[in-house]
């Protein structure tokens, strides 16, 4: 088993954002997304996602908005605001430029 | 996904905000649930699944604090926003629907612009004139003017600020400091070698110590100039007109009448003494030799006012009760004890006196009220207008209400537009209040400097308060009765029915816009009459087409009355001059006093000395009442004569006939002067003068006065006859100013400009106040017709005439506006009392006056109804009745 990483909160705001690409999703589908996407190397409490989701509602990145789930249960569903998509794009393209200055440091011999 | 746009959403304030907790809850429920179900379908036992759940939520306490925290953060802050973004909104749909009636919105933001402004104007004025102390005086609220009512036995009190000087001395128990200073009166002057005219207040040597006013320039009055030679202090106006503002002014010379003033200082800018007062200069009592020498121990000082200065509030209760006991003492010795006086001090801040008596200030006082009529009139007004807007949206607000907007919602949307309404009303009155302020003040009081400009911080603070007041207040109304009548379910066309409520408050704002009108033309017919008796007054003589003419001689006394005699001719022989004589004292111009006895009394009377040609009688026409008049008989070798008015024979020879008795002018050693007549009196000052008595004197036998005028009456035109008149005197006097020929009517004016403004301000309000109840009456009528279309359908289609429908309305609109005329009259007759000393020579109750007023409302009301009744009639009995 791999250490597990200590992700700072921007990333797992990140994660959340990027799970919420493909339309509304109630809190537990994000969670298992996000679970079943990493293989379940991110060791990260659903607890800690909720609060993520709550947080990026309140910063208006997510809307919410109260529904039925497929097996008629009353659900609250998460959808990307367009300043939570945009806020996507921008953290997607910091990360990409982090992990390419990281890696070059980390494949010089 | 909503249907509809969020701001709608939020204007209709769908969704509510729920308990926080209780969303959080649910959702990690169904989070449980979810996760449970999940891992059962994988093969975990229901036990396992759950412990797995809670293993991989991790501390499920501490993340349901943290959504706590952070939704209920979240709750608040969107709470705030959106009432900020309700405001917003509903400004939007006012803004969009006030653009809709773009004639609604401008009546009413003019009429609470003219509302408003025309308060905020007065306020400041108001302000100014009334409730603070002229400006320059230190510690105004210690000065206080000596006033005696004196009461004898069967007649009524009078009042007066004066008394003898050396009276009011023995007083300086309570009052360290008096002064005296005289109104000031015009007077003929030369500075440099131009012939002018300047306003003079004599004062005594402590004027300016007892009012606490140091100069602008060089230095005030002292008591010891009066030893020295004359001195005068002269105004700031003075001074920029005649010497540029130059600081070398100090030194120059100013003739005033035949004696010669050193100026030694200048007041600044806006000193008026201790009253609004205007003067040019102040010189002192010991200097002017044309006044009386006796100016100190005389105790009938018409002219003169005392000013104290107290040494603290205890000193008022001294000083008023040795002023009495001077005064009683006084009494005794002259056996009157019958007489009882009282003294007062007034304070020098007139809104404090109950009297007020200049006729500036008075008719300020009345503007304000009419200013202040014209807003309630306005609100009124207003009030209806947003009414009938509101009522005929109450469909709309129906909608609004079973979309969801509550009760309360509703009210704050009209009341945000009644609000708008209001401060672009505000704003305007802002405009109003600046110009109409400045208007007013050349209007009311043009001679008087005004240190404040005309939209000052109290009339701005005013304008913006009431707007605000208005704001809310007039919406308030409009908004219960939409929210209620939203609240019964106006959906269905119920809406078109009866009139309830809001036809009640409607006719009732009616009624009062009609008492308010009542009200105000009254006051306009009150004005129109005493405009009219001050214009054609009994001056005593006649005043029609009259022009004074002021010489003045040098030389001895024979050669004077040579010199007047050639002059007076050359007048006469000008074209177009009917006839002319000669006085010693013009009316309106000049004021002699002097100090009479009579055999058998030891009571002096105070009394306005005439000197008169022998022809003056006719010329004039002044009513010779008993006796002759003088003749060219009487000549300075015969027996001395004199003419007494009415009011002095009534004063000294009470019930008895002068005639043949003696009167002594000055002192008893002058010798008898017989009277052999009795003329009426005549107005020597102003039109609201008391009277003073007044005696004639032959020319003849008194030539010792240097300044005379000549009376010259026109056979057309007065002013077309000042040019020759001007040349022809010019031809005897060397350079003879041309500012010393003056047309009676104009001089007369800035007495008569008060009821002449008042007449003009109150002819705009009233018109504007009848064109409003009008409008209010058509207002209520028709809109009251149109919700009745059914009604009037069914009656028509039951076969009414057209004369029923005509007298229904006609019933109901004559009602309405009945109430509110006979309000107007209970209104106007009450307030009689305060309007009485505004008046000329009318009765404030004048019941052709009150009768008119009535009657002009109701002949307004009339036409408003007949308008209105047209509609009823235009109404399509089938439209009507189809419309259910």
């Amino acid at each position: 088993m791999p250490a597990d990483l200590d992700l700072f909160r921007g990333t797992l705001d990140m994660l959340v954002l990027k799970s919420l690409i493909w339309g509304p999703r109630h809190g537990y589908a994000v969670t298992a997304w996000i679970r079943d996407t990493t293989d379940e190397e991110l060791k990260v409490d659903d607890g800690a996602l909720y609060a993520a989701l709550h947080r990026l509602q309140a910063r208006r990145w997510v809307a919410a908005e109260w529904g039925v789930s497929d097996n008629n249960r009353k659900a609250k569903y998460y959808s990307l605001t367009s300043a939570g998509r945009r806020e996507l794009k921008a953290q997607q393209v910091t990360w990409q430029r982090y992990s390419t200055a990281v890696a070059k440091v980390m494949e010089t011999v | 996904m909503s249907l509809l746009p969020a701001g709608v959403r939020r204007f209709f304030r769908l969704g509510r905000a729920t308990d926080v907790e209780a969303e959080i809850d649910t959702e990690l429920a169904f989070h449980f649930a979810q996760k449970v179900e999940a891992l059962v379908a994988r093969g975990m036992s229901a036990d396992a699944a759950r412990e797995e759940a809670n293993r991989q939520f991790g501390d499920l306490r501490a993340a349901r604090e943290e959504l706590l925290r952070v939704d209920r953060g979240d709750a608040e802050a969107r709470r705030r926003r959106d009432w900020f973004g309700d405001w917003a909104v509903d400004a939007r749909h006012a803004v969009r629907g006030l653009r809709r009636t773009p004639g609604m919105t401008a009546t009413i933001v003019v009429l609470l612009a003219l509302g408003i402004g025309a308060n905020a104007a007065m306020l400041g004025m108001l302000d100014r004139l009334l409730l603070r102390a002229p400006p320059h005086l230190a510690d105004p609220d210690r000065l206080a003017r000596i006033a005696i009512t004196t009461q004898r036995p069967g007649r009524p009190a009078y009042a007066r600020t004066l008394a003898s000087f050396i009276d009011v001395e023995d007083y300086a128990r309570g009052v360290p400091a008096l002064t005296v200073a005289g109104y000031a009166h015009p007077r003929p002057a030369k500075i440099g070698d131009s012939d002018e005219e300047l306003s003079r207040s004599l004062v005594t040597g402590r004027f300016f110590e007892v009012l606490g006013a140091p100069p602008a320039l060089g230095r005030t009055l002292t008591t010891s100039d009066g030893q020295g030679p004359p001195v005068a202090v002269i105004s700031d106006r003075f001074w920029r007109r005649y010497f540029g503002g130059a600081p070398s002014a100090l030194g120059a010379t100013v003739a005033i009448g035949r004696v010669v003033y050193t100026v030694i200082g200048v007041m600044p800018l806006g000193f008026s003494g201790a009253e609004v007062n205007v003067a040019d200069a102040w010189t002192l009592m010991e200097h002017d030799a044309g006044y009386l020498s006796d100016w100190r121990t005389t105790r009938n000082t018409v002219w003169l006012e005392i000013i104290g200065r107290l040494n603290g509030p205890a000193a008022r209760a001294a000083a008023i009760a040795q002023i009495e006991v001077v005064r009683r003492t006084y009494l005794a010795t002259v056996g009157r004890a019958d007489v009882t006086e009282t003294a007062a001090l007034l304070s020098i801040i007139p809104g404090r006196n109950s009297t007020f008596d200049r006729a500036g200030v008075r008719l300020a006082v009345a503007v304000g009220v009419v200013s202040a009529l014209l807003l309630l009139l306005a609100i009124a007004n207003v009030t209806n207008l947003l009414l009938v807007r509101a009522v005929a949206r109450l469909r709309e607000y129906a909608v609004r209400a079973a979309l969801g907007a509550g009760r309360g919602r509703l009210m704050r949307f009209i009341v945000t537009e009644s609000l708008l309404l209001a401060t672009a009303g505000g704003a305007a009155a802002g405009l109003v209040a600046f110009w109409a302020g400045r208007a007013l003040r050349s209007l009311i009081l043009p001679e008087w400097h005004w240190a404040t400009p005309p939209l000052g911080l109290l009339p701005a603070l005013f304008a913006a308060g009431t707007a605000l007041l208005i704001g809310i207040g007039t919406g308030l109304v409009p908004g219960v009765l939409a929210a209620r009548e939203s609240a019964l379910g106006a959906l269905r066309s119920g809406v078109q029915r009866g009139r309830g409520a809001r036809g009640r408050v409607r006719s009732a704002l009616v009624a009062v816009q009609v008492a308010v009108s009542v009200v105000l033309v009254a006051a306009t017919g009150l004005f129109v009459r005493s405009l009219h008796r001050a214009l054609h007054e009994d001056h005593g003589i006649s005043v029609q087409q009259m022009l004074i003419a002021e010489v003045s001689f040098d030389g001895s006394g024979d050669a004077r009355i040579a010199q007047l005699g050639e002059v007076l001719d050359a007048v006469r022989r000008v074209p177009g001059v009917a006839a002319a004589t000669v006085t010693s004292a013009a009316p309106m111009r000049r004021l002699d006093f002097s100090t009479l006895l009579v055999d058998g009394r030891d009571t002096t009377l105070f009394g306005m000395s005439y000197t008169v040609a022998a022809d003056f009688l006719e010329r004039s026409r002044l009513r010779l009442m008993s006796g002759r008049g003088f003749t060219p008989r009487d000549l300075p070798g015969s027996e001395r004569v004199a003419l007494v008015d009415s009011v002095l024979a009534a004063r000294f020879w009470p019930g008895q006939s002068p005639l043949a008795l003696c009167l002594y002018v000055q002192k008893r050693d002058a010798g008898c002067a017989r009277v052999v007549g009795v003329v009426a009196h005549t107005r020597a000052n102003g039109l609201q003068e008391q009277p003073v008595p007044q005696f004639y004197l032959p020319l003849a036998q008194h030539a010792d006065r240097a300044d005379y005028a000549l009376l010259i009456w026109s056979s057309g035109s007065a002013e077309t006859l000042i040019e020759p008149v001007w040349r022809a005197v010019g031809r005897h006097i060397t350079n003879y100013p041309r500012s010393r020929v003056l047309n009676f009517d104009t001089m007369l004016e800035p007495q008569v400009r008060s009821w002449r403004v008042g007449t003009i301000l109150l002819s705009i309000a009233a018109g504007l106040a009848l064109l409003l109840s009008s409008v209010g009456t058509f207002a209520v009528m028709a809109f009251s017709i149109r919700q009745r279309a059914h009604e009037f359908g069914v009656r028509r289609a039951l076969g009414a005439q057209a004369r029923h429908v005509v007298g229904l309305v006609l019933g109901e609109g004559v009602g309405v506006a009945g109430a509110g005329v006979v309000l107007g009259l209970v209104a106007a007759v009450a307030s009689s009392r305060f309007a009485a000393p505004l008046l000329y020579g009318t009765q404030p109750r004048d019941p052709l006056v009150l009768a008119g007023a009535s009657a002009s409302l109701l002949v307004a009301a009339v036409a408003a109804a007949l308008g209105a009744a047209r509609i009823a009639l235009r109404t399509d009995p089938r439209q009507a009745l189809q419309a259910d």
